[in-house]
């Protein structure tokens, strides 16, 4: 089990009056990257914070790279790299003083790469944080994620308030961590064209539930839109979600898309993964 | 060898990729012993998933198109072309019949499809015999 996932979650529950996360089991596949996605308030912030021990559960065993708060809690941080959308870092500072003064409390943190990586960002080692842009500053939280040879790295809406350029810089500094072998990122949001991209495995989450996970191809091979002239198949009714008339005729999310051919009057289109999340679900 | 991946194409990904490695074997733009880029590599300059590149290779492998070399990578294998040829066809219909559905859709009839399409094959004959 350790070998295969950074994460394993068994059993969560985080009850509140107003919303119950509740996950029976969630694995995280080392080596790749777990897109986690769902509307707001669906329990994505919830599930990430009750894994990193941040908010408290009421119940669930949670193992992160086959070690657990109780026992290796020391480990784990310094194991993992956290990044959401704000900035933890004091507007005062600046890198170098972060580097050296934060940098020694994590046993692998490699001054060499967190240098070599804030100049291929443009980062300026003496700017105040305080004059950075958004974009700058959510390059540079995941810089120093992974200047401290972090295995993990969960990334709660990294990409929330930045503008399409920035977007694509944190995507290729992902893309740069994941040439190696055992990283593995768990990346929530809700900027799908993101995950379009680089997500080898999506788990969507509805109203405190697991709706599924599934590998990138599974999903592009599954699921995908279809529009019906006329009558709908009766076979196909049963896989279909979200069904809609439009102009077109009939359009909807099939989940056994494999199982059938274009027709004259059947047309398949690949499913982007925002198609998933309005569509699913809906009958 | 550069492969290009359509997000807006309605085949999936790793299928796309596959067919461009295969293709590219018949052409003979890639050759028995010549390397492919490592997973990773191709995943980040395509801008797709990792996965995606894993399950093309992984089924280029069991159809003994291409070999995975401990700790070297990924290099083309000895091809039967009688095996690829099969596969060039089913693709060549698959594009067939999508062709012939966009020609219906702007109301084309039968006869002026079958002629556009001899008028076609007609002229790229005449440009390659130029060249």
């Amino acid at each position: 089990m350790n070998s295969e996932y950074a994460c394993t979650i068994h059993d969560l529950r985080v009850i509140y009056d107003h919303f119950r996360l509740m996950i029976h089991d969630f694995n995280i596949p080392k080596g790749y990257v777990m897109g986690l996605v769902g509307k707001n308030g669906a329990g994505k912030s919830t599930l990430i914070r009750s894994m990193l021990e941040i908010i408290p559960r009421n119940t669930g065993d949670i193992n992160i790279l086959g070690l657990n708060f109780k026992d290796n809690a020391m480990e784990i941080k310094n194991r993992i790299g956290y990044v959401n959308d704000t900035f933890v870092f004091p507007p005062d500072a600046n890198a170098r003083k972060i580097g050296k003064q934060i940098g020694q409390f994590y046993n692998h943190f490699d001054e060499a790469l967190y240098r070599q990586l804030l100049l291929k960002h443009d980062i300026d080692l003496n700017q105040s944080f305080k004059h950075f842009s958004k974009g700058m500053c959510a390059k540079y939280s995941i810089i120093f994620a992974i200047a401290h040879h972090a295995d993990f790295l969960i990334l709660d809406e990294p990409t929330a308030n930045l503008d399409p350029v920035a977007r694509r810089e944190v995507l290729d500094l992902l893309y740069d961590l994941m040439q190696e072998e055992d990283k593995t990122i768990l990346f929530s949001t809700h900027i799908t064209s993101d995950l379009d991209q680089i997500a080898d495995y999506i788990t969507l989450i509805q109203d405190g539930k697991i709706e599924f996970t599934l590998s990138k191809d599974d999903l592009q091979n599954m699921h995908q839109i279809v529009t019906i002239e006329g009558e709908i198949p009766s076979d196909m009714k049963p896989h279909l979600m979200g069904i809609k008339s439009t102009y077109e005729g009939t359009t909807a999310l099939c989940t056994k898309a494999n199982e059938y051919k274009n027709t004259d009057k059947i047309r398949f289109r690949k499913a982007s993964i925002e198609d998933l999340m309005v569509y699913w679900n809906i009958r | 060898m550069k492969f290009h991946i359509d997000a807006a194409s309605d085949i999936p990904n790793y299928l796309q990729l596959e067919h461009q490695i295969k293709t590219a074997c018949l052409q003979r733009k890639l050759k028995p012993g010549d390397q492919l880029p490592s997973i990773r590599a191709l995943a980040k300059e395509l801008s797709i998933a990792i996965i995606t590149i894993k399950r093309a290779y992984d089924d280029l492998q069991a159809e003994g198109i291409i070999e995975l070399r401990q700790g070297k990578g990924c290099f083309i294998k000895e091809i039967k072309t009688s095996r690829l040829s099969q596969q060039n066809q089913i693709l060549l219909n698959n594009k067939i019949t999508e062709l012939i559905h966009y020609a219906k859709d702007i109301g084309c009839t039968d006869e002026e499809i079958t002629n556009a399409l001899l008028d076609a094959a007609h002229k790229s004959k005449e440009d390659s015999h130029e060249l």
